[in-house]
């Protein structure tokens, strides 16, 4: 199968998914309704806000649908591009601390009974912070290797941030902040909305950007520093390009829907199975992967029950037996 | 014609000094070895060669331009490198890492099109090893993926290989290759600078033989001429008996009187000190 | 991995996650036969001997505020802004702020406990077997005994009876009880005789996608009013995160919120604002001084939030005399505060202070 007509077919799993996500749901909406709906939207361009129906299917189902894909793509590409820059299949986006910061900044907002916004703020000003940091201790002691610095000092800031989190968790309320606390820090993507998805969208393309562009630079990431420097490319540079695309992606979107942990280190997996580790064709691969793995479990996650399951909690049980076999197979064949 | 010339430079690591007033110059078409043991400052000297780390004092040209002058990009369109044979971290097609060696070539945000393909699968073809092109280069032997880091670093159309230990853990046909390699590509016009770990393929491949023990050259030129068992016992640190008791080196007798030997010898002039007036025609 | 292996261990793992969805474990406190006051060691010391009380937790601040604020040496909240104060003036000002105990998090060490010298350590909440083993450990370690009152509303009296006798203020307790017991049974009256059951949503957290299932001790005023907990049955005693599709379909005739954050950013999202309950102008942010009435901490402040829902739920059989007499006397009694028409007012507890006018 070329590479071509694979990505042709995950689009067209992607396009059937998220139709399928389409017609389920808490609330029912027959497919009739929904096609006539479509029609009726289609032919004035408007939303009748007064028709439950359309609210559900139109500025409910269809941007929550939307954020999963935005989110699982995003989620995935910084996942395959931290694995390439780092040359290590087993690193996720959290690495360089993005999760901890913007963890901590969620929580602090919560802790300070602020709106669902300015919680949004604190989350992507958090995740930026954390890896601003690291970035800026592993320069300082980039004498030996830059990698080793980075993934060094991410481990020591990301447990710093986390106790900062342990911390707000200790004094918060129990009886009230604790719980939204603990339900941000598993993540989610019952609160988005369509203007949430907006807002996020300009740091998601502003940052994928530079990953487009210098696709097959990253091919050449994955050899040592040296051996690429002598093939004509300016490793530092790039990988700072890399590292600040990556970051602002992830902060963007775990704003907005929490620490969705494992998408980032599962999905890239399952492109570089499907198509090898060629960034340039990788990029879309996994881009739409991570977009129909997050379509299929949040729907899973919100039609299951009547209450929501956790999200990070249902891709951690698929993503982490998946990082164990991965583990315990080891070797080459990724 | 000269194509790296190495005036008194100092070379090391920030503050820490490894060699000094090192004083070097290659010719076009010419293979130059390091010969010395660990820790004489050869891989050093290739790092500074490469531009990976700046000299700390004297002067290194590249062709005929002072190394500071260069752009990483324009210095990998005239020096390659051979690393060691390593181990991959992710499963790249064969094809796919020569192709890498393109992006020399290739604009900042673009991506190697077919012409480069097409350079890519002649390297391969130059070294034999064009069935290989479909492979993971991760289940490759260390043989091979020599082969294909060289037909890499053929494929930023360089005018100098830079190799470093090209025949370290490979087995001996292996070595014989890649030697072999070495001097079809001499005959194509690069020129060529490797380090060993074996006197032998130095005496069979090299057309200078470059002495380097405690970041210093000890002695320099055609390999007949300097690899005595006494220069060498020096370089290594053994009596001349031990030397030449482990070592058969192809040249009988260190000062020939007369007769070709087994090697193509190479052209008078390139191969002694006034190498660099030479060039200066 | 082969593709296989993986499709068939996803395919387990998502079949198994329903077991998510089972209810939690029963809890000894809900069932019928709780305990109002479980004491550790089983008898606690002599009545007239309790001098100085330590309060191990939120609940137990407002419980201990109510029934012996004189013998209060420390409360767990570590700060007491004045607007909360000025409902509470029987709190010395000095009170100290001794932190949480036991329970999540804990931010009192054994030391302190000693050092403060109290001659009972008093909390509250449902007491099943992890709470009570908790509490036998740090009374074993520091001599000093303790005791857990049931959160629930209905055991309230008794527990306010039988905690008031063993910390030696059985009158206090005896009054705080009959309040209790006579406000229950109004309100039980104003809702038999009101056919209304509206349907109720919980909404937590500034998102307000956030709420508390069946039989959760954060919804038990909206139960016992005689509403129907929109979410009581899609699982039992916790706390959940829900879809805004979920609540659409939900459709609740009447919103309740603690969430002043929610309850601003309901005032402009058009999603909230295309539910019936909010374009009926049911959507109701509970007063918050100086606890929360309907949860947070969940204690006998949410007597509070029962008078505060059965007037929202029952407003035709709850006339405002009645319902602000009531509170007034509430705030009399529990936290010796003499409410203006003013307080009244700066307490938001008018329920005609919904939604938006």
């Amino acid at each position: 199968m070329s590479n071509r007509s694979r990505i042709l077919l995950l689009l067209g799993l992607l396009i059937l998914a998220s139709l399928v996500s389409l017609l389920v749901g808490q609330h029912d909406i027959s497919p009739a309704t929904i096609v006539r709906s479509m029609g009726r939207s289609l032919a004035d361009l408007g939303v009748d806000m007064s028709s439950g129906d359309d609210v559900v299917l139109w500025k409910i189902r269809l941007p929550r649908i939307l954020a999963a894909v935005v989110v699982g793509a995003a989620l995935s590409v910084a996942g395959t591009a931290y694995q390439g820059m780092f040359r290590n299949p087993l690193v996720s986006p959290d690495i360089l601390g993005v999760s901890a910061g913007a963890g901590l900044g969620a929580v602090l907002a919560i802790y300070l009974d602020f709106s669902v916004r300015v919680t949004q703020l604190f989350a992507f000003s958090g995740g930026l912070l954390a890896v601003t940091l690291v970035c800026a201790v592993a320069w300082c002691a980039r004498t030996r290797s830059l990698i080793l610095a980075l993934v060094l000092s991410g481990v020591a800031v990301g447990s710093l941030f986390a106790s900062g989190i342990s911390l707000i968790k200790i004094l918060s309320d129990p009886h009230s902040q604790l719980s939204s606390i603990t339900f941000w820090l598993l993540g989610g993507l019952n609160t988005i909305g369509a203007d949430d998805v907006l807002g996020a969208l300009p740091w998601i393309t502003l940052a994928l950007a530079p990953l487009v562009l210098l696709r097959w630079r990253m091919n050449l990431l994955s050899f040592e520093d040296d051996e690429a420097r002598a093939m004509g490319v300016d490793v530092t540079r790039t990988r700072i390009a890399f590292i600040v695309a990556a970051t602002l992606m992830t902060s963007a979107v775990v704003a907005i829907s929490g620490v969705i942990g494992w998408v980032g280190l599962v999905v890239p997996h399952m492109a570089r199975f499907l198509t090898g580790p060629d960034f340039r064709i990788l990029l879309p691969v996994s881009m739409l992967s991570g977009a129909l793995f997050l379509v299929v479990t949040d729907t899973a996650a919100r039609t299951v029950a009547p209450v929501e399951i956790p999200l990070g909690i249902l891709t951690a049980f698929i993503g982490v037996p998946f990082f164990l076999v991965l583990l315990v197979r080891g070797g080459d064949r990724r | 014609m000269t194509v790296m010339d190495l005036r008194a430079l100092c070379l090391g690591y920030g503050k820490r000094e490894i060699g000094r007033d090192i004083t070097l110059s290659i010719g076009a078409g010419e293979i130059v070895c390091l010969l010395g043991p660990n820790g004489c400052g050869k891989t050093t000297l290739l790092k500074t060669i490469l531009g990976l780390l700046p000299p700390l004092e004297g002067t290194l040209h590249v062709n005929g331009a002072p190394l500071a002058a260069w752009t990483r990009r324009e210095l990998a369109r005239f020096t390659g490198y051979v690393p060691q044979a390593h181990a991959a971290v992710f499963p790249f097609r064969v094809e796919d890492v020569v192709l890498m060696g393109r992006t020399a070539h290739v604009g900042l945000f673009g991506a190697p099109g077919p012409a480069d393909r097409a350079v890519a699968r002649d390297c391969l073809a130059r070294l034999g090893i064009l069935p290989l092109a479909g492979r993971n280069y991760m289940h490759l032997s260390g043989g091979e993926r020599q082969l294909v880091i060289i037909a890499r670093a053929l494929a930023q159309e360089p005018a100098v290989l830079v190799m470093d230990e090209p025949t370290a853990s490979l087995d001996f046909a292996n070595q014989i290759r890649v030697l072999e390699h070495m001097r079809g590509l001499r005959n194509r016009g690069l020129s060529i600078l490797f380090t060993t770990h074996q006197p032998e393929h130095a005496a069979r491949t090299a057309d200078r033989v470059v002495l380097m023990r405690d970041g210093r050259i000890l002695g320099l030129g055609a390999p007949r001429d300097i690899m005595t068992p006494e220069s060498l016992g020096r370089l290594y640190g053994l009596s001349q008996e031990t030397v030449a008791e482990n070592l058969r080196l192809p040249f009988p007798d260190p000062r020939p009187v007369s007769g070709p030997g087994p090697l193509p010898s190479p052209t008078s002039p390139a191969h002694t000190e006034n190498t660099r007036k030479d060039s200066r025609r | 991995m082969d593709r296989r292996a993986f499709l068939s261990l996803s395919g387990a793992l998502l079949t198994s996650l329903p077991l998510l969805h089972w209810p939690a474990p029963a809890r000894a406190g809900t069932g019928g036969g709780t305990r109002a006051v479980t004491p550790i060691p089983a008898h606690g010391p002599p009545p007239e001997t309790v001098r100085r009380i330590l309060s191990a937790g939120p609940v137990a601040d407002v419980l201990l505020v109510s029934l012996a604020p004189e013998k209060l040496i420390g409360l767990s909240s570590l700060d007491m802004p004045p607007w909360r104060r000025k409902y509470l003036p029987r709190i010395p000002r000095d009170l100290p702020g001794t932190g949480r105990l036991a329970g999540r998090g804990s931010t009192l060490s054994l030391e302190r406990i000693v050092a403060l010298r109290p001659d009972i350590v008093v909390d509250a909440g449902d007491a099943d077997t992890h709470f009570i083993s908790t509490l036998e450990q740090i009374a074993g370690r520091t001599g000093i005994p303790c005791v857990i009152a049931s959160g629930r509303l209905p055991d309230m009296a008794a527990m306010l009876r039988d905690l008031g006798e063993r910390l030696g203020v059985p009158e206090r307790g005896q009054a705080l009880a009959d309040f209790t017991q006579s406000t229950l049974a109004h309100l039980a009256g104003i809702r038999e005789r009101s056919r209304e059951r509206p349907r109720v949503y919980l909404a937590r957290s500034a998102s307000g996608l956030e709420t508390a299932l069946g039989g959760s001790i954060h919804a038990e005023a909206i139960e016992h009013c005689g509403a129907i907990n929109v979410a009581a049955h899609a699982g039992q005693a916790r706390l959940a995160r829900v879809s805004m599709e979920q609540l659409v379909a939900w459709a609740p005739d009447i919103i309740v919120t603690q969430s002043e954050a929610f309850f601003q950013a309901a005032q402009t999202n058009p999603l909230f604002q295309a539910l019936p309950a909010v374009k009926q102008n049911r959507l109701y942010l509970s007063p918050s001084l100086p606890w929360g009435w309907l949860e947070s901490p969940p204690g006998i402040n949410r007597l509070l939030g029962l008078i505060w829902m059965t007037r929202i739920a029952h407003g035709a059989e709850f006339p405002d005399d009645d319902y602000t007499a009531l509170l007034t006397a509430f705030f009399r009694l529990f936290y010796g505060c003499i409410l203006t028409d003013r307080d009244l007012a700066d307490l938001n507890a008018g329920v005609g202070a919904r939604g938006h006018e």
